[in-house]
């Protein structure tokens, strides 16, 4: 749970739930399947994508938006997008890490092709979580959350791809530095560099924008 | 994995999995870091986009069965897409051929007309991995709007910023050095205000809407000088509010929601029920549109 302590920021933010936890380093589970899969099992690939349709849902909905009209259409493309991709899977990674670059990836690319096309969403389906079980604070709390979301999905489609997707994986899917070294199969130090790069650019972003500017000034 | 290490405290608060100990590092963090504070928010905000929704099973199986019917097409089917494919493939070639060797190339070699260079995103992009960025990749810090530290002076998240970000920094408050583009205006107007130095801030805003009205700088900067007039002067806020209302942007809503809370606390209400109304009517689903509408019903009690 995280507390804001300042007097002016009496702001709860009540945990939903657990992220998804990645276990690093224990036995894959998943990649019996994943490789009964890959070998045409169509029982093992059912069993597999049952497995990780939550997984892509959650990824898909964070880098489109909750509301997003495209967010089935492009959960199934990185589905189908995986099980392709599994046939060029080596073990690097577990499955569910593999799983979920391959669906940022995925998803991130279809954000880009989506806003390219200039396709137009209605505005009764660009509103955020407004059924979600918690206290709502204020609506500028919102407005700033708001703002702060739609800055990173900004930022990840004009960064370099490698700190792109090592601050959509931290921000947006909220891993943790090591889970996002076991993803990408990179050293702990090269993400390390990628996120302090890429979070450099998104503070410039956020000093400049009024909306979030107040959150970073208040102590 | 390094608990202590800022990016994981946050990642991990959200998983409720802090001792008493990191508890403390991290409300520590948040006071001192903006950098920390953004994080956190925004891990909030992109957590708040994938609850578990109603149907949620129901999309997961048809995710499933769609994908499974695109496994099980037929392998004959398959085969003579493939057959197909050779076919049409050889007659392509062979008539290629033939056209060579009927009609030998009798263009002009245009010499001086050089080859397209064939760049990484004319590439075509790999299937389930990143293509190259569309967009010119932002910059990290340049030297004209330079990350300034949190006001009380201590280091960001990741140590202290480098000896060129402070020469940078002081350089752009000096007033004699002039400010060229939309961009270093904004800028330094940004480090006067976190300076506070509200007044040449206030200069440098206006200086900048009057110079440069149709840039990207500009509504951020009218919402910024708006904020910096409201307790001097409410009712040039107030204005500034309403001009950022009028002008089609990303802030419309702000500007609206501006007026209205200026406007219902120096007591005109009526002032106050139009933006709200006006907010309702265009932006039925920013984040101020649960609160203009239950003040409105309110009023109308």
């Amino acid at each position: 749970m995280s507390i804001y302590t300042g007097p002016s920021m009496l702001r709860l933010v009540r945990l939903v739930r657990p992220s998804v936890e990645l276990r690093l380093g224990a036995h894959d589970e998943l990649r019996p399947l994943a490789d009964a899969a890959t070998s045409g099992d169509l029982v093992a690939m059912r069993t597999l994508l049952t497995a990780m349709a939550p997984q892509i849902l959650r990824i898909v909905r964070r880098v489109l938006g909750l509301r997003h009209p495209d967010v089935e259409d492009v959960a199934q493309e990185c589905a189908v997008e995986l099980i392709g991709a599994l046939k060029r899977f080596r073990g690097e990674s577990s499955v569910q890490h593999f799983t979920c670059r391959v669906a940022l990836q995925t998803a991130m690319n279809a954000r880009r092709r989506l806003r390219t096309a200039k396709r137009s969403i209605p505005a009764d389906q660009l509103c955020d979580a407004d059924d979600t079980t918690h206290e709502e604070p204020d609506a500028e709390f919102r407005a700033t959350l708001r703002a702060g979301v739609e800055l990173v999905r900004q930022l990840c489609e004009e960064l370099p791809s490698a700190q792109a997707e090592a601050l959509a994986l931290h921000l947006v899917l909220g891993h943790t530095i090591a889970e996002i070294a076991a993803i990408c199969d990179a050293p702990i130090e090269t993400v390390r560099s990628r996120l302090k790069t890429a979070r450099a650019s998104l503070m410039k972003r956020a000093w400049d924008d009024p909306r979030l500017r107040e959150l970073l000034e208040e102590p | 994995m390094s608990k202590t290490d800022p990016t994981d405290l946050l990642c991990q608060a959200r998983r409720q999995r802090l001792s008493t100990q990191e508890q403390r590092a991290l409300a520590a963090l948040l006071r001192a870091s903006p950098e920390a504070r953004l994080a956190d928010i925004l891990l909030c905000g992109f957590e708040r986009e994938s609850p578990i929704q109603r149907g949620d099973d129901a999309l997961s199986s048809r995710l499933v069965e769609q994908v499974l019917v695109r496994q099980l097409r037929p392998r004959t089917q398959r085969r003579r897409l493939f057959a197909f494919a050779a076919a049409a493939a050889i007659l392509g070639a062979a008539g290629a051929a033939a056209a060579l060797w009927v009609m030998p190339s009798s263009r002009p070699v245009d010499a001086a007309r050089p080859a397209t260079p064939r760049t990484v995103a004319s590439l075509p992009r790999a299937r389930g991995f990143a293509s190259p960025p569309t967009a010119t990749p932002v910059s990290p810090v340049t030297s004209t709007s330079a990350v300034v530290p949190s006001p009380t002076g201590e280091a960001p998240m990741h140590g202290k910023l480098e000896a060129s970000r402070y020469r940078v920094a002081s350089a752009t408050l000096d007033a004699s050095v002039p400010a060229e583009t939309a961009s270093e205006l904004f800028a330094r107007a940004n480090l006067l205000r976190r300076h506070g130095q509200s007044e040449a801030a206030i200069a440098l805003y206006r200086q900048l809407l009057g110079k440069f009205p149709a840039t990207r700088e500009a509504p951020p900067a009218r919402l910024a000088l708006a904020k910096a007039l409201t307790q001097s002067q409410p009712g040039a806020a107030i204005e500034q509010y309403r001009l950022l209302s009028l002008d089609p942007g990303p802030l419309q809503a702000e500007g609206l929601w501006g007026v209205a809370e200026l406007a219902r606390r120096i007591g005109r209400t009526e002032l106050e029920a139009r933006s709200l109304t006006e907010l309702l009517r265009q932006f039925p689903d920013s984040p101020y549109a649960d609160v203009a509408r239950s003040r409105l019903n309110d009023d109308h009690r």
